[in-house]
């Protein structure tokens, strides 16, 4: 059953992007930015997606915590290591996007100095884990350091926000021109479709991350006898 | 897309020589920006997707192996 | 009040022990001196751009230097099970983490009050300016950092490649941290006192050590329990 609905919702998930790529090559143009300003369409949804799991890892490891039950650590795991992927797209479109617009590869930019930091501090979370063992241990300490990473996911947005208004750099932050109206459903879609394939992804992620677990007690039961 | 690349295109016709190679100029590089950006989205998409995909093909092989070894253990004793 | 006295027992042996080996500080200071020593000859620049960069690389020094105190805190009580002793003490989690940052912080307060003088010195630089607000800088950087650095020392005495573990997870995390004490700390090296737009960074500070020191507080007998 489970099997069916994740087919469902990758097909889905494909239609809407396969159809939007359609609809994004006949919407006019913006009129400041020109074509790149397209790529808007994977920009953001795909940062709004990995701020979500990053909201979503912060309760399973509360839950882990208080439940002590491995689902919510498979869980944790899971959507922090999709969130990475999806954080990737989010700094490379917008670095190719930088580098059209300003001519630079990188600029300090609050938003995409942000998810920087967001994907160094989840980068750190995965690294974590693989330096722990101990199956507990590794879910306890990774829940622990997920907390402390979600917590200060916020207070890196709005510092590193007020470092570029209040210091102005020789540098630019209105990467927004006007945003066409029309676009506002085709974001939406692709908003929705990226939600979908970031939750099938997870799904399959869990579900190895519990047979792993499953791999390592046979392992054990094995070489016990 | 062809449409709203030549739009600005005809609006050329009446600029000056160097005007005109300028803004070609840019409206290739734009373009040329967006098609990367895309490609580089799925790619990146479609990696991880692959490396979820080598992973699940790992677990199989190594949940086969574990359950041959507790069944012949299991027929041994 | 019980509970401040079994913190305060904590912060009394370890500053104990730390006072009669030296071993932490003394290699945090040296750590310290050697980093201005190899910084300066990076830069040979003018007074003026000296005192703009200045928040940055000190804290960058601070930072580094304290990571080796840090690291040792919790990895002094691996030999001889002293860690078992402590876990076993019929004394809330929470309280060994307040002794434990206490005695860190002020073992690298003591390491910035070197750092100072030795950076005016090598870069010619007047930092005291604006001395008693650079105290409350330094005071409230080096809280986040030793709230957030006990708890993940604590978290990483286990684990192997800890000398580099516990940098790369609590550098990410202090980033708002750092943006706040660089800036802040260039500014009162130049002599311009906080006030109007710098204030919000003085509420940065304030804020990220509340809230940290909250969550560590709360965390710890979590880490503490493994």
């Amino acid at each position: 059953m489970r099997q069916k609905v994740m087919i469902g919702m990758l097909a889905l998930a494909a239609i809407l992007l396969v159809r939007n790529l359609y609809v994004i090559s006949v919407l006019p143009d913006e009129v400041n930015q020109g074509q790149i300003f397209r790529i808007i369409f994977f920009h953001v949804p795909a940062a709004v997606a990995a701020m979500t799991g990053s909201a979503v890892a912060l309760i399973a490891s509360v839950l882990f915590l208080v439940k002590k039950d491995f689902f919510y650590d498979s869980l944790a795991v899971a959507v922090t290591e999709v969130g990475l992927a999806f954080l990737a797209v989010n700094l490379v479109t917008g670095s190719i996007w930088a580098r059209v617009i300003w001519g630079v590869w990188w600029a300090w930019d609050p938003r995409l100095t942000s998810a920087l930091v967001c994907w160094v501090l989840y980068a750190g979370y995965l690294i974590l884990r693989q330096a722990l063992e101990e199956p507990t241990q590794r879910a306890t300490f990774a829940a622990v350091y997920s907390i402390f990473a979600f917590t200060d996911v916020p207070i890196v947005y709005f510092s590193i926000r007020w470092w570029r208004t209040l210091h102005p750099q020789p540098v630019f932050f209105n990467k927004n021109g006007s945003f066409p109206a029309d676009w506002s459903a085709a974001l939406r879609l692709n908003l929705i479709a990226l939600f979908l394939f970031y939750a099938v992804l997870t799904m399959i992620r869990l579900r190895q991350e519990q047979a792993q677990r499953e791999i390592d007690y046979l392992r054990r039961t094995v070489h016990a006898m | 897309m062809t449409v709203h690349f030549l739009m600005p295109l005809a609006a050329l016709l009446q600029a000056p020589d160097d005007a005109i190679r300028d803004e070609i100029g840019r409206l290739q590089r734009n373009f040329q920006g967006l098609i990367w950006g895309f490609v580089a989205a799925w790619v990146i998409l479609m990696a991880y997707t692959l490396m979820i995909v080598f992973r699940e093909r790992k677990i199989r092989r190594e949940m086969e192996r574990l359950k041959n070894m507790v069944e012949d253990s299991g027929k041994k004793s | 009040m019980r509970f401040l006295r079994q913190a305060m027992v904590i912060t009394a042996k370890d500053l104990r022990a730390e006072m009669r080996t030296k071993e932490a500080i003394n290699a945090s200071i040296a750590f310290a001196i050697v980093i201005l020593l190899i910084l300066s000859f990076a830069f040979d620049p003018s007074e003026e751009t000296t005192r703009e960069i200045s928040g940055g690389l000190l804290w960058i020094v601070f930072t580094f230097a304290g990571t080796l105190v840090l690291n040792r805190s919790f990895a002094r009580e691996l030999p001889n099970d002293c860690l078992d002793g402590l876990l076993a003490a019929p004394v809330p989690g929470s309280a060994i983490f307040l002794g434990k940052a206490l005695s860190n912080f002020l073992l690298i307060l003591a390491v910035e009050a070197v750092a100072l003088p030795v950076f005016g010195i090598f870069y010619n630089v007047r930092w005291t300016r604006q001395f008693w607000p650079l105290m409350l800088v330094q005071a409230l950087g080096t809280w986040g950092l030793t709230a957030i650095g006990t708890v993940f020392s604590a978290l990483t005495v286990n684990i192997r490649l800890r000398e580099v573990m516990l940098p790369l997870l609590v550098y990410p995390l202090m980033i708002p941290m750092l943006l706040g004490a660089m800036l802040l700390t260039a500014q009162l090296v130049m002599g311009q006192p906080i006030a109007g737009d710098s204030v919000v960074w003085l509420r940065l500070l304030f804020g990220f050590d509340i809230i940290f020191t909250a969550l560590a507080l709360v965390l710890m007998e979590t880490v503490l329990r493994g």
